[in-house]
Protein backbone atom coordinates (compact mmCIF):
# COMPACT_ATOMS: atom_id res chain seq x y z
CA UNK A 1 0.00 0.00 0.00
CA UNK A 2 1.19 4.09 -0.93
CA UNK A 3 2.02 5.84 2.30
CA UNK A 4 -0.37 8.86 2.34
CA UNK A 5 1.39 10.22 5.59
CA UNK A 6 4.89 10.69 5.97
CA UNK A 7 6.83 12.28 9.17
CA UNK A 8 10.40 12.34 8.81
CA UNK A 9 12.76 13.79 11.97
CA UNK A 10 9.57 16.19 13.14
CA UNK A 11 10.01 18.11 16.11
CA UNK A 12 7.69 20.60 17.66
CA UNK A 13 7.76 23.04 20.82
CA UNK A 14 5.63 25.09 22.48
CA UNK A 15 7.22 28.20 23.91
CA UNK A 16 10.45 26.44 23.78
CA UNK A 17 8.98 23.00 26.07
CA UNK A 18 9.42 20.28 23.54
CA UNK A 19 6.37 18.19 23.24
CA UNK A 20 7.61 16.18 19.93
CA UNK A 21 11.91 15.01 19.33
CA UNK A 22 12.55 13.67 16.15
CA UNK A 23 9.67 11.96 15.01
CA UNK A 24 9.42 9.48 12.06
CA UNK A 25 6.24 7.83 10.80
CA UNK A 26 4.98 6.32 7.98
CA UNK A 27 1.58 5.58 7.91
CA UNK A 28 0.41 3.56 4.90
CA UNK A 29 -3.03 3.61 2.71
CA UNK A 30 -5.98 1.82 4.43
CA UNK A 31 -3.93 1.72 7.45
CA UNK A 32 -5.81 1.98 11.03
CA UNK A 33 -3.35 3.59 13.58
CA UNK A 34 -4.02 3.71 17.01
CA UNK A 35 -1.97 6.55 18.82
CA UNK A 36 -1.57 6.24 22.70
CA UNK A 37 0.52 7.52 25.27
CA UNK A 38 0.65 9.52 28.81
CA UNK A 39 -1.24 12.96 28.50
CA UNK A 40 1.25 16.31 27.38
CA UNK A 41 3.27 13.38 25.73
CA UNK A 42 2.58 14.88 22.45
CA UNK A 43 -0.48 13.21 20.99
CA UNK A 44 -3.03 15.67 20.14
CA UNK A 45 -0.03 17.63 19.18
CA UNK A 46 0.49 15.25 16.50
CA UNK A 47 -2.72 15.00 14.75
CA UNK A 48 -2.07 19.09 14.39
CA UNK A 49 0.72 18.81 12.89
CA UNK A 50 -0.81 16.67 10.49
CA UNK A 51 -3.59 18.55 9.97
CA UNK A 52 -1.41 21.94 9.18
CA UNK A 53 -2.92 23.65 12.01
CA UNK A 54 0.57 23.91 13.72
CA UNK A 55 3.83 23.76 12.31
CA UNK A 56 6.79 21.69 12.76
CA UNK A 57 10.42 23.37 14.18
CA UNK A 58 12.24 20.85 12.81
CA UNK A 59 11.51 17.81 9.76
CA UNK A 60 9.14 17.20 7.36
CA UNK A 61 5.79 16.51 7.26
CA UNK A 62 3.93 15.00 4.09
CA UNK A 63 0.31 14.18 3.51
CA UNK A 64 -0.92 12.94 0.21
CA UNK A 65 2.10 14.07 -1.49
CA UNK A 66 1.83 17.55 -0.51
CA UNK A 67 2.14 19.54 2.21
CA UNK A 68 -0.42 19.34 5.35
CA UNK A 69 -1.89 22.79 4.90
CA UNK A 70 -2.05 22.03 0.56
CA UNK A 71 -4.05 18.54 1.72
CA UNK A 72 -6.05 19.21 5.06
CA UNK A 73 -9.00 19.58 3.12
CA UNK A 74 -8.87 15.78 2.10
CA UNK A 75 -9.17 15.09 5.59
CA UNK A 76 -11.66 14.65 8.41
CA UNK A 77 -11.61 15.24 11.44
CA UNK A 78 -12.69 14.83 14.42
CA UNK A 79 -11.53 16.69 17.77
CA UNK A 80 -11.29 16.06 21.58
CA UNK A 81 -12.93 19.37 22.54
CA UNK A 82 -15.48 20.78 19.62
CA UNK A 83 -14.41 24.25 19.08
CA UNK A 84 -18.31 25.63 19.27
CA UNK A 85 -20.64 26.38 22.11
CA UNK A 86 -22.75 23.85 22.56
CA UNK A 87 -25.82 25.95 22.89
CA UNK A 88 -25.31 27.36 19.35
CA UNK A 89 -28.38 27.87 17.86
CA UNK A 90 -28.05 24.99 15.59
CA UNK A 91 -29.64 21.13 14.56
CA UNK A 92 -27.63 18.75 13.77
CA UNK A 93 -28.78 18.48 9.91
CA UNK A 94 -27.20 21.86 9.70
CA UNK A 95 -24.41 21.45 11.53
CA UNK A 96 -23.31 18.48 9.54
CA UNK A 97 -24.11 20.35 6.11
CA UNK A 98 -21.44 22.89 7.21
CA UNK A 99 -19.18 20.08 6.48
CA UNK A 100 -20.19 19.86 2.36
CA UNK A 101 -18.25 23.41 2.32
CA UNK A 102 -14.86 24.47 1.39
CA UNK A 103 -12.01 23.30 -0.88
CA UNK A 104 -13.18 20.69 -3.46
CA UNK A 105 -11.07 17.77 -4.04
CA UNK A 106 -10.16 19.80 -7.63
CA UNK A 107 -11.05 23.28 -7.39
CA UNK A 108 -8.94 26.36 -5.85
CA UNK A 109 -9.34 28.20 -2.75
CA UNK A 110 -11.83 30.60 -4.02
CA UNK A 111 -14.35 27.71 -5.07
CA UNK A 112 -15.20 27.59 -1.44
CA UNK A 113 -16.75 31.00 -1.61
CA UNK A 114 -19.44 30.32 -4.19
CA UNK A 115 -22.80 31.01 -3.20
CA UNK A 116 -23.85 27.51 -1.85
CA UNK A 117 -27.76 26.82 -1.81
CA UNK A 118 -29.45 23.93 -0.27
CA UNK A 119 -30.24 21.10 -3.20
CA UNK A 120 -31.80 17.48 -3.38
CA UNK A 121 -27.95 16.22 -3.57
CA UNK A 122 -26.82 18.12 -1.03
CA UNK A 123 -30.03 16.75 1.71
CA UNK A 124 -29.23 13.18 0.75
CA UNK A 125 -25.66 13.83 1.47
CA UNK A 126 -26.77 14.77 5.09
CA UNK A 127 -29.14 11.94 5.01
CA UNK A 128 -26.57 9.46 3.92
CA UNK A 129 -23.78 10.66 6.30
CA UNK A 130 -26.42 10.92 9.01
CA UNK A 131 -27.47 7.07 8.56
CA UNK A 132 -23.50 5.67 8.16
CA UNK A 133 -22.77 6.89 11.41
CA UNK A 134 -26.34 5.73 12.58
CA UNK A 135 -27.99 8.76 13.92
CA UNK A 136 -30.71 9.34 10.89
CA UNK A 137 -33.00 9.82 14.16
CA UNK A 138 -30.89 13.03 15.38
CA UNK A 139 -31.11 15.13 12.28
CA UNK A 140 -33.92 17.78 13.14
CA UNK A 141 -32.64 17.37 17.12
CA UNK A 142 -30.68 20.88 18.29
CA UNK A 143 -26.74 20.31 19.53
CA UNK A 144 -27.58 21.13 22.76
CA UNK A 145 -29.66 18.39 23.77
CA UNK A 146 -27.36 15.55 22.55
CA UNK A 147 -25.07 13.19 24.91
CA UNK A 148 -21.70 12.89 24.55
CA UNK A 149 -21.79 9.63 22.24
CA UNK A 150 -24.46 11.32 19.97
CA UNK A 151 -22.05 14.07 19.55
CA UNK A 152 -19.08 12.47 18.20
CA UNK A 153 -21.67 10.47 15.92
CA UNK A 154 -22.54 13.82 14.41
CA UNK A 155 -18.93 15.16 14.31
CA UNK A 156 -18.43 12.03 12.76
CA UNK A 157 -20.68 12.70 10.14
CA UNK A 158 -19.94 16.01 9.23
CA UNK A 159 -16.21 14.79 9.06
CA UNK A 160 -17.70 11.82 6.87
CA UNK A 161 -19.67 13.94 4.54
CA UNK A 162 -16.86 15.77 2.60
CA UNK A 163 -15.48 12.48 1.74
CA UNK A 164 -12.39 12.16 3.16
CA UNK A 165 -9.57 10.06 2.16
CA UNK A 166 -7.98 10.03 6.11
CA UNK A 167 -9.81 10.39 8.83
CA UNK A 168 -8.00 11.56 11.86
CA UNK A 169 -10.28 11.40 15.24
CA UNK A 170 -8.84 12.64 18.82
CA UNK A 171 -10.29 10.52 21.73
CA UNK A 172 -13.59 9.70 20.26
CA UNK A 173 -14.40 8.12 23.06
CA UNK A 174 -13.34 10.58 25.70
CA UNK A 175 -16.71 11.23 26.86
CA UNK A 176 -19.09 8.34 26.31
CA UNK A 177 -20.04 5.26 27.98
CA UNK A 178 -18.22 2.24 27.23
CA UNK A 179 -21.03 0.74 25.31
CA UNK A 180 -21.07 3.68 23.00
CA UNK A 181 -17.35 3.36 23.02
CA UNK A 182 -17.55 -0.53 21.13
CA UNK A 183 -20.30 1.19 18.89
CA UNK A 184 -18.13 4.17 17.62
CA UNK A 185 -14.99 1.39 16.98
CA UNK A 186 -17.47 -0.97 15.08
CA UNK A 187 -17.95 1.66 12.94
CA UNK A 188 -14.67 3.20 12.25
CA UNK A 189 -13.41 -0.45 11.55
CA UNK A 190 -16.24 -0.42 8.77
CA UNK A 191 -15.13 2.90 7.57
CA UNK A 192 -11.19 1.78 7.42
CA UNK A 193 -12.53 -0.84 4.92
CA UNK A 194 -12.61 2.55 2.42
CA UNK A 195 -9.89 4.86 4.21
CA UNK A 196 -7.17 5.41 6.26
CA UNK A 197 -7.91 6.03 10.19
CA UNK A 198 -5.77 7.56 12.78
CA UNK A 199 -7.23 7.39 15.98
CA UNK A 200 -6.06 8.71 19.75
CA UNK A 201 -7.05 7.17 22.51
CA UNK A 202 -6.55 6.74 26.06
CA UNK A 203 -7.42 2.98 26.09
CA UNK A 204 -4.27 1.22 24.86
CA UNK A 205 -6.16 -2.26 25.68
CA UNK A 206 -9.30 -1.15 23.93
CA UNK A 207 -7.89 0.40 21.35
CA UNK A 208 -5.35 -2.50 20.10
CA UNK A 209 -8.19 -5.28 19.44
CA UNK A 210 -9.21 -2.50 16.54
CA UNK A 211 -6.13 -1.05 15.32
CA UNK A 212 -3.52 -2.53 13.00
CA UNK A 213 -0.71 -1.14 14.57
CA UNK A 214 -0.07 1.02 17.87
CA UNK A 215 2.69 4.44 17.88
CA UNK A 216 3.84 4.74 21.40
CA UNK A 217 4.11 8.65 21.65
CA UNK A 218 5.79 10.10 25.09
CA UNK A 219 7.33 12.85 22.83
CA UNK A 220 9.31 10.60 20.86
CA UNK A 221 7.45 7.65 19.07
CA UNK A 222 7.76 3.78 18.15
CA UNK A 223 5.58 2.13 16.55
CA UNK A 224 4.37 -1.39 17.15
CA UNK A 225 2.03 -4.15 16.40
CA UNK A 226 -1.14 -4.69 18.52
CA UNK A 227 0.34 -8.08 19.69
CA UNK A 228 3.62 -6.55 21.11
CA UNK A 229 1.67 -4.40 23.44
CA UNK A 230 2.51 -5.99 26.81
CA UNK A 231 3.59 -4.80 30.33
CA UNK A 232 6.89 -4.08 29.74
CA UNK A 233 6.47 -1.78 26.54
CA UNK A 234 3.45 -0.24 28.62
CA UNK A 235 6.14 0.45 31.72
CA UNK A 236 8.91 2.37 29.07
CA UNK A 237 5.93 4.31 27.59
CA UNK A 238 4.35 4.80 31.20
CA UNK A 239 7.36 5.49 32.86
CA UNK A 240 5.98 4.51 35.83
CA UNK A 241 4.54 0.91 37.60
CA UNK A 242 1.69 -0.14 35.27
CA UNK A 243 -0.79 -3.18 35.63
CA UNK A 244 -1.67 -5.05 33.18
CA UNK A 245 -4.84 -6.40 32.97
CA UNK A 246 -5.97 -8.88 29.97
CA UNK A 247 -9.74 -8.34 28.65
CA UNK A 248 -11.79 -10.65 26.08
CA UNK A 249 -13.47 -8.54 23.96
CA UNK A 250 -16.37 -9.71 22.27
CA UNK A 251 -16.49 -8.17 18.69
CA UNK B 1 -48.52 57.59 20.21
CA UNK B 2 -51.58 58.05 17.91
CA UNK B 3 -50.60 61.73 18.58
CA UNK B 4 -47.12 60.73 16.40
CA UNK B 5 -48.99 58.94 13.75
CA UNK B 6 -51.00 61.52 12.93
CA UNK B 7 -47.69 64.14 12.88
CA UNK B 8 -46.18 61.34 10.42
CA UNK B 9 -48.75 62.37 7.62
CA UNK B 10 -47.62 66.10 8.07
CA UNK B 11 -44.09 66.49 8.82
CA UNK B 12 -41.23 64.93 6.53
CA UNK B 13 -38.40 65.09 9.17
CA UNK B 14 -40.98 62.68 11.28
CA UNK B 15 -41.29 60.74 7.89
CA UNK B 16 -37.58 60.66 7.34
CA UNK B 17 -36.96 59.71 11.16
CA UNK B 18 -39.22 56.73 10.68
CA UNK B 19 -37.73 56.06 7.26
CA UNK B 20 -33.87 56.28 9.16
CA UNK B 21 -35.14 53.88 11.83
CA UNK B 22 -36.35 50.69 9.84
CA UNK B 23 -33.24 50.95 7.35
CA UNK B 24 -31.17 50.85 11.07
CA UNK B 25 -33.59 48.13 12.19
CA UNK B 26 -32.89 45.92 9.37
CA UNK B 27 -29.10 46.41 9.66
CA UNK B 28 -29.63 45.20 13.51
CA UNK B 29 -31.69 42.43 12.57
CA UNK B 30 -28.96 40.99 9.93
CA UNK B 31 -25.92 41.44 11.77
CA UNK B 32 -27.26 41.20 15.71
CA UNK B 33 -27.67 37.20 15.51
CA UNK B 34 -23.77 36.98 14.58
CA UNK B 35 -22.15 39.16 17.47
CA UNK B 36 -24.80 37.04 19.40
CA UNK B 37 -24.24 33.69 18.62
CA UNK B 38 -20.11 34.27 18.64
CA UNK B 39 -20.22 36.47 21.48
CA UNK B 40 -18.49 39.24 20.06
CA UNK B 41 -20.28 42.37 21.42
CA UNK B 42 -17.75 43.69 23.43
CA UNK B 43 -15.74 43.22 20.25
CA UNK B 44 -18.77 45.40 18.55
CA UNK B 45 -18.90 47.95 21.22
CA UNK B 46 -15.14 48.68 20.27
CA UNK B 47 -15.98 49.55 16.88
CA UNK B 48 -18.95 51.62 17.91
CA UNK B 49 -16.93 53.90 20.44
CA UNK B 50 -13.99 54.37 18.69
CA UNK B 51 -16.05 55.82 15.71
CA UNK B 52 -16.31 59.23 17.45
CA UNK B 53 -12.46 59.49 16.79
CA UNK B 54 -13.22 59.19 12.75
CA UNK B 55 -15.83 61.58 13.16
CA UNK B 56 -14.32 64.26 14.92
CA UNK B 57 -11.55 64.44 12.83
CA UNK B 58 -13.72 64.72 9.27
CA UNK B 59 -15.73 67.34 11.24
CA UNK B 60 -12.43 69.09 12.33
CA UNK B 61 -10.94 69.12 9.40
CA UNK B 62 -14.31 70.20 7.41
CA UNK B 63 -15.40 66.32 5.91
CA UNK B 64 -18.60 65.04 6.59
CA UNK B 65 -18.63 63.29 9.83
CA UNK B 66 -20.73 60.61 8.37
CA UNK B 67 -17.71 59.50 6.32
CA UNK B 68 -15.28 59.63 9.06
CA UNK B 69 -17.10 57.35 10.83
CA UNK B 70 -17.23 54.79 8.42
CA UNK B 71 -13.68 54.75 8.09
CA UNK B 72 -13.04 54.52 11.58
CA UNK B 73 -15.50 52.09 11.73
CA UNK B 74 -13.95 49.80 9.77
CA UNK B 75 -10.02 50.29 10.30
CA UNK B 76 -10.69 49.53 14.03
CA UNK B 77 -12.72 46.62 12.76
CA UNK B 78 -9.70 45.46 10.49
CA UNK B 79 -6.86 45.84 13.45
CA UNK B 80 -9.58 44.06 15.56
CA UNK B 81 -9.64 41.37 13.50
CA UNK B 82 -6.37 40.92 12.78
CA UNK B 83 -5.30 40.97 16.02
CA UNK B 84 -7.71 38.59 17.58
CA UNK B 85 -6.54 36.19 14.52
CA UNK B 86 -2.69 36.35 14.37
CA UNK B 87 -1.89 37.38 18.06
CA UNK B 88 -4.14 35.49 19.80
CA UNK B 89 -3.42 37.48 23.63
CA UNK B 90 -4.19 41.19 24.12
CA UNK B 91 -7.38 41.03 22.03
CA UNK B 92 -9.06 42.37 25.12
CA UNK B 93 -6.71 45.30 25.83
CA UNK B 94 -6.58 46.54 22.36
CA UNK B 95 -10.63 46.81 22.01
CA UNK B 96 -10.43 48.22 25.85
CA UNK B 97 -7.29 50.57 24.18
CA UNK B 98 -9.55 51.14 20.91
CA UNK B 99 -12.89 52.22 22.87
CA UNK B 100 -10.97 54.71 25.03
CA UNK B 101 -8.87 56.27 22.68
CA UNK B 102 -10.84 56.62 19.57
CA UNK B 103 -13.47 58.39 22.16
CA UNK B 104 -10.92 60.40 23.34
CA UNK B 105 -9.69 61.67 20.17
CA UNK B 106 -13.03 62.41 18.84
CA UNK B 107 -14.04 64.63 21.89
CA UNK B 108 -10.38 66.86 21.41
CA UNK B 109 -10.98 67.58 18.04
CA UNK B 110 -14.41 68.30 18.84
CA UNK B 111 -13.95 70.51 21.45
CA UNK B 112 -11.68 72.49 19.14
CA UNK B 113 -14.38 73.72 16.52
CA UNK B 114 -16.87 76.45 18.07
CA UNK B 115 -20.07 76.19 18.00
CA UNK B 116 -20.24 71.75 17.98
CA UNK B 117 -20.36 71.02 21.35
CA UNK B 118 -24.57 70.20 20.88
CA UNK B 119 -23.35 67.95 18.26
CA UNK B 120 -21.11 65.92 20.83
CA UNK B 121 -24.31 65.05 22.23
CA UNK B 122 -26.43 63.70 19.18
CA UNK B 123 -23.26 61.71 18.27
CA UNK B 124 -23.28 60.08 21.51
CA UNK B 125 -27.24 59.24 21.75
CA UNK B 126 -27.96 60.19 18.40
CA UNK B 127 -30.62 62.31 16.92
CA UNK B 128 -33.19 60.40 14.48
CA UNK B 129 -35.14 63.55 14.13
CA UNK B 130 -32.14 65.22 12.60
CA UNK B 131 -31.60 62.89 9.70
CA UNK B 132 -31.27 64.04 6.42
CA UNK B 133 -32.56 62.52 2.64
CA UNK B 134 -29.13 62.44 1.64
CA UNK B 135 -28.40 59.83 4.52
CA UNK B 136 -31.35 58.35 4.09
CA UNK B 137 -29.39 56.85 0.74
CA UNK B 138 -26.17 56.31 2.38
CA UNK B 139 -27.91 53.97 4.98
CA UNK B 140 -30.20 52.51 2.12
CA UNK B 141 -26.87 51.64 0.54
CA UNK B 142 -24.86 49.68 3.67
CA UNK B 143 -28.20 48.09 4.06
CA UNK B 144 -27.94 46.65 0.70
CA UNK B 145 -24.36 45.93 1.00
CA UNK B 146 -25.64 43.59 4.45
CA UNK B 147 -27.99 42.09 2.79
CA UNK B 148 -26.09 41.23 -0.55
CA UNK B 149 -23.20 39.56 1.70
CA UNK B 150 -25.67 37.67 3.76
CA UNK B 151 -27.43 36.43 0.66
CA UNK B 152 -24.36 34.92 -0.97
CA UNK B 153 -22.28 34.21 1.76
CA UNK B 154 -24.14 33.18 4.92
CA UNK B 155 -23.37 29.86 5.39
CA UNK B 156 -20.18 30.10 4.97
CA UNK B 157 -19.65 33.46 7.42
CA UNK B 158 -22.10 31.01 9.31
CA UNK B 159 -19.23 27.98 9.51
CA UNK B 160 -16.41 29.90 10.60
CA UNK B 161 -18.83 31.81 13.52
CA UNK B 162 -19.77 28.27 14.65
CA UNK B 163 -16.19 26.58 14.48
CA UNK B 164 -13.65 28.59 13.19
CA UNK B 165 -10.52 25.46 13.42
CA UNK B 166 -12.90 23.58 11.27
CA UNK B 167 -13.83 26.13 8.78
CA UNK B 168 -10.39 26.28 8.76
CA UNK B 169 -9.51 22.89 7.74
CA UNK B 170 -12.12 22.67 5.25
CA UNK B 171 -10.05 25.02 3.46
CA UNK B 172 -12.26 27.97 3.58
CA UNK B 173 -10.78 31.40 3.80
CA UNK B 174 -11.10 32.41 7.10
CA UNK B 175 -9.41 35.01 7.88
CA UNK B 176 -11.21 37.08 4.78
CA UNK B 177 -14.72 35.62 6.24
CA UNK B 178 -13.47 36.68 9.90
CA UNK B 179 -12.80 40.31 8.98
CA UNK B 180 -15.75 40.73 6.57
CA UNK B 181 -17.63 39.78 9.23
CA UNK B 182 -16.29 42.32 11.51
CA UNK B 183 -16.53 45.18 8.77
CA UNK B 184 -20.05 44.67 8.38
CA UNK B 185 -20.82 45.04 11.82
CA UNK B 186 -18.16 48.37 11.84
CA UNK B 187 -21.24 49.06 8.76
CA UNK B 188 -24.16 48.11 10.86
CA UNK B 189 -23.05 50.42 13.55
CA UNK B 190 -22.47 53.45 11.45
CA UNK B 191 -26.45 52.70 10.13
CA UNK B 192 -27.30 53.26 14.12
CA UNK B 193 -25.33 56.49 15.05
CA UNK B 194 -28.07 58.56 14.18
CA UNK B 195 -30.63 56.02 15.48
CA UNK B 196 -29.00 55.71 19.30
CA UNK B 197 -25.49 57.60 18.82
CA UNK B 198 -22.20 55.23 19.30
CA UNK B 199 -23.13 55.22 23.27
CA UNK B 200 -26.18 52.76 23.16
CA UNK B 201 -25.65 51.01 19.58
CA UNK B 202 -24.68 47.46 21.54
CA UNK B 203 -28.36 47.47 23.12
CA UNK B 204 -29.73 47.91 19.75
CA UNK B 205 -27.22 45.64 17.96
CA UNK B 206 -27.28 42.73 20.46
CA UNK B 207 -31.12 42.83 22.35
CA UNK B 208 -33.24 42.29 19.59
CA UNK B 209 -31.03 39.08 18.50
CA UNK B 210 -30.83 38.01 22.18
CA UNK B 211 -34.44 37.71 22.20
CA UNK B 212 -34.93 36.33 18.89
CA UNK B 213 -32.51 33.15 20.11
CA UNK B 214 -34.53 32.79 22.86
CA UNK B 215 -37.85 31.53 21.05
CA UNK B 216 -36.46 29.97 17.54
CA UNK B 217 -33.10 27.92 17.20
CA UNK B 218 -31.64 28.65 13.86
CA UNK B 219 -29.41 32.12 12.91
CA UNK B 220 -30.97 32.53 9.95
CA UNK B 221 -35.06 32.30 11.91
CA UNK B 222 -32.99 34.52 14.41
CA UNK B 223 -32.37 37.07 11.39
CA UNK B 224 -35.67 37.40 10.04
CA UNK B 225 -37.34 37.78 13.85
CA UNK B 226 -34.48 40.19 14.77
CA UNK B 227 -35.00 42.31 12.36
CA UNK B 228 -38.91 42.34 12.89
CA UNK B 229 -38.70 43.25 16.39
CA UNK B 230 -35.95 45.96 15.46
CA UNK B 231 -38.55 47.63 13.35
CA UNK B 232 -41.60 47.79 15.87
CA UNK B 233 -38.88 48.44 18.99
CA UNK B 234 -37.65 51.68 17.11
CA UNK B 235 -40.81 52.77 15.39
CA UNK B 236 -42.45 52.02 19.27
CA UNK B 237 -39.67 53.80 20.71
CA UNK B 238 -39.91 56.67 18.25
CA UNK B 239 -43.80 57.62 18.87
CA UNK B 240 -43.61 56.76 22.51
CA UNK B 241 -40.53 59.51 22.42
CA UNK B 242 -42.46 61.83 20.22
CA UNK B 243 -45.74 63.30 22.67
CA UNK B 244 -43.70 63.96 26.22
CA UNK B 245 -40.62 65.22 23.62
CA UNK B 246 -38.36 63.11 25.23
CA UNK B 247 -34.80 62.34 23.30
CA UNK B 248 -35.72 59.36 20.85
CA UNK B 249 -32.09 57.80 21.25
CA UNK B 250 -32.99 56.67 24.81
CA UNK B 251 -35.87 56.10 24.59
CA UNK B 252 -35.73 53.32 22.12
CA UNK B 253 -33.43 51.58 24.46
CA UNK B 254 -34.57 51.46 27.24
CA UNK B 255 -38.02 50.16 25.26
CA UNK B 256 -35.60 47.38 23.93
CA UNK B 257 -34.39 46.98 26.92
CA UNK B 258 -37.96 46.00 28.78
CA UNK B 259 -38.55 44.24 25.71
CA UNK B 260 -35.49 42.25 26.66
CA UNK B 261 -36.00 41.55 30.21
CA UNK B 262 -39.75 40.60 29.73
CA UNK B 263 -38.83 38.13 26.88
CA UNK B 264 -36.26 36.33 29.33
CA UNK B 265 -38.47 35.91 32.35
CA UNK B 266 -40.88 34.28 29.61
CA UNK B 267 -38.45 32.00 28.05
CA UNK B 268 -37.23 31.10 31.53
CA UNK B 269 -41.51 30.56 32.64
CA UNK B 270 -41.53 28.59 29.12
CA UNK B 271 -38.36 25.82 30.18
CA UNK B 272 -39.70 25.15 33.62
CA UNK B 273 -42.79 23.99 32.39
Amino acid sequence: MNPVIELRGVGFAYNANPVLQNIDLTVREREFLGIVGPNAGGKSTLLRLILGLLTPDLGQIQVLDDTPRATRHLLGYVAQHPGFSRNFPMSVRQVVELGLLGRREHGGPLASLQPVRANADERARVAQALDEVEASDLAARQIDGLSGGQLQRVLLARALISRPRILLLDEPTANVDQRAEGDIFDLLKRLNERMTILVVSHDIAFVSSYVTRVACINRTLVCHPTTAIDAKLLHELYGDKIRMVAHEHTT
Amino acid sequence: MSEFFQALLHYQFLQYALIAGVLAAIGCGLMGPYVVVRRIGFIAGGIAHSVLGGMGMALYFGADPLAGALVAAVLSALLIGWVRLHWHTGEDILIGALWAIGMAIGILFISRIPGYQADLVSYLFGNILLVPERELWFMGALDAILLLVVLIWHRQILAVVFDEEYARLRGLPVTFLYLLLLVLIALTVVLLIHVVGLILVLALLTLPAAMAGQHVHSVARMMAIATLLSIFLVVAGLAISYGPNLPPGPTIVLLVGLSYLISTLFSRMRHRT
